[in-house]
C-alpha cells in the first residue's frame, strides 16, 4: 500500500514537473512576445507608411503622366488647328496684300 | 488491482501532459492576440498619417493638373497666335517690297504726288520743302498743281520747293522751310506708323471665316 502511494506521489511529482516546465514555457513565449510587440508595432507603422508614401508617389506620378498625355494630345490639336489656319490664310494673302497697299495709297 | 493502478498513473501523466499542452496553447494564442492587438494599433494610430499622405498626394495631383491645364491653353493659344503673327508678318513684308517696287512703276509718280499733298495738308500749306530720295528728284513732279491742292485742302496760300536734302528712303519727307516740322511719308514710316492698325486689318482679313 505503502510503495503504491510512493508511486502515485511520484508520478504526481513528475506531472507537476511537466506543468511547471509547460507553465515556464507559456511565460517565455508571453515575454518574447511583450518584447516583440514594440517591434511590430514599430515595423507595421513602418509598413504602413512605406506603402502609403508609395501609393502617394504613384497618385503623384500618375498626375503628371496625365497631364503630359494631356499636354500632348492638346499640342497636337492646336498644331492642326496651325495648319488649318495657314491654309486658310494663304488663300486670303493676296487679298490682305492688297488691302495694305490700297490703305497705304488711297 | 495492478492495472488499476498503472491506468491511475498513466491518467495522471496524461493529466498533466494535457494540461501542459494547453497552457502551452493558451500562452501562444495570448502572444497572437498581443502581437495582432499591436498590428491593429499601429494601423489604427497611422491612419492619421496615412489620410495626410494621401490627401497631399491627391492635392498635388490636382495641382499638377490645374497647372498643366493652365499650361496647355498658354501653351496652344501660343502655337495659333505665333502662326497668325507670322502670317500678319509675312504680309506686311510683301506689301513693303510691293511699296519699294512701285518706284519702278508707272503709277509711282501719281503715288508721290498723292503723298506731298497728303503731307502738306497736315502741315496746314504754307512755304513748304519736299525731300525725296537722289532717284525720285529727277521726276516731273507738278509742284504747281500740289500747291493749289494742298491750299485747296487747308485754305492756306501754298510754297513748295524741292528741298536740297536727299532721303535715302522711297516716298517723300515734307517740312516747313524751318525744318521745325515735318511730316516723313515715306512708305517705311508709313509702315511703321501704322503698323498696328495694318496688323489687325490683315488679321481680319486673314483669320476672319
Amino acid at each position: 500500500m505503502l510503495e503504491s502511494f510512493k508511486t502515485v506521489l511520484e508520478k504526481e511529482m513528475e506531472a507537476e514537473k511537466i506543468r511547471l516546465e509547460a507553465r515556464e514555457k507559456a511565460a517565455k513565449i508571453e515575454k518574447e512576445a511583450q518584447e516583440k510587440a514594440e517591434d511590430v508595432y514599430r515595423e507595421t507603422c513602418k509598413e504602413i507608411i512605406a506603402k502609403a508614401k508609395h501609393k502617394s508617389n504613384e497618385i503623384t506620378e500618375q498626375a503628371k503622366i496625365d497631364a503630359e498625355s494631356e499636354m500632348q494630345t492638346f499640342v497636337r490639336e492646336a498644331e492642326k488647328q496651325k495648319a488649318k489656319i495657314r491654309v486658310n490664310a494663304e488663300k486670303k494673302f493676296a487679298k490682305a496684300v492688297d488691302a495694305v497697299l490700297n490703305e497705304i495709297l488711297s | 488491482m495492478e492495472t488499476s493502478k498503472n491506468k491511475l498513473l498513466d491518467r495522471i501523466l496524461k493529466d498533466a501532459r494535457d494540461e501542459a499542452k494547453t497552457i502551452v496553447k493558451e500562452a501562444k494564442r495570448s502572444a497572437e492576440i498581443l502581437l495582432k492587438n499591436q498590428r491593429q494599433s499601429a494601423r489604427l494610430n497611422s491612419e492619421n498619417t496615412v489620410y495626410s499622405l494621401l490627401k497631399k498626394a491627391e492635392n498635388e495631383a490636382e495641382i499638377i493638373k490645374g497647372k498643366v491645364a493652365t499650361d496647355i491653353k498658354r501653351r496652344a493659344s501660343w502655337i495659333v497666335l505665333a502662326e497668325k503673327e507670322r502670317l500678319v508678318t509675312n504680309v506686311l513684308n510683301e506689301a513693303k517690297n510691293r511699296l519699294l517696287n512701285l518706284q519702278k512703276s508707272e503709277k509711282y509718280l501719281s503715288i508721290l504726288e498723292i503723298l506731298i499733298v497728303g503731307a502738306g495738308t497736315v502741315l496746314g500749306g504754307d512755304k513748304l520743302e519736299v525731300v525725296l530720295n537722289e532717284n525720285d528728284s529727277n521726276l516731273p513732279l507738278k509742284l504747281n498743281k500740289l500747291e493749289k491742292e494742298i491750299a485747296n485742302e487747308t485754305g492756306v496760300k501754298t510754297q513748295l520747293k524741292l528741298s536740297k536734302q536727299k532721303t535715302e528712303a522711297v516716298g517723300v519727307i515734307v517740312k516747313t522751310v524751318d525744318g521745325r516740322v515735318f511730316v516723313d511719308n515715306t512708305f517705311k514710316a508709313i509702315l511703321r506708323r501704322r503698323e498696328r492698325e495694318l496688323r489687325l486689318k490683315i488679321a481680319r482679313i486673314l483669320f476672319r471665316s
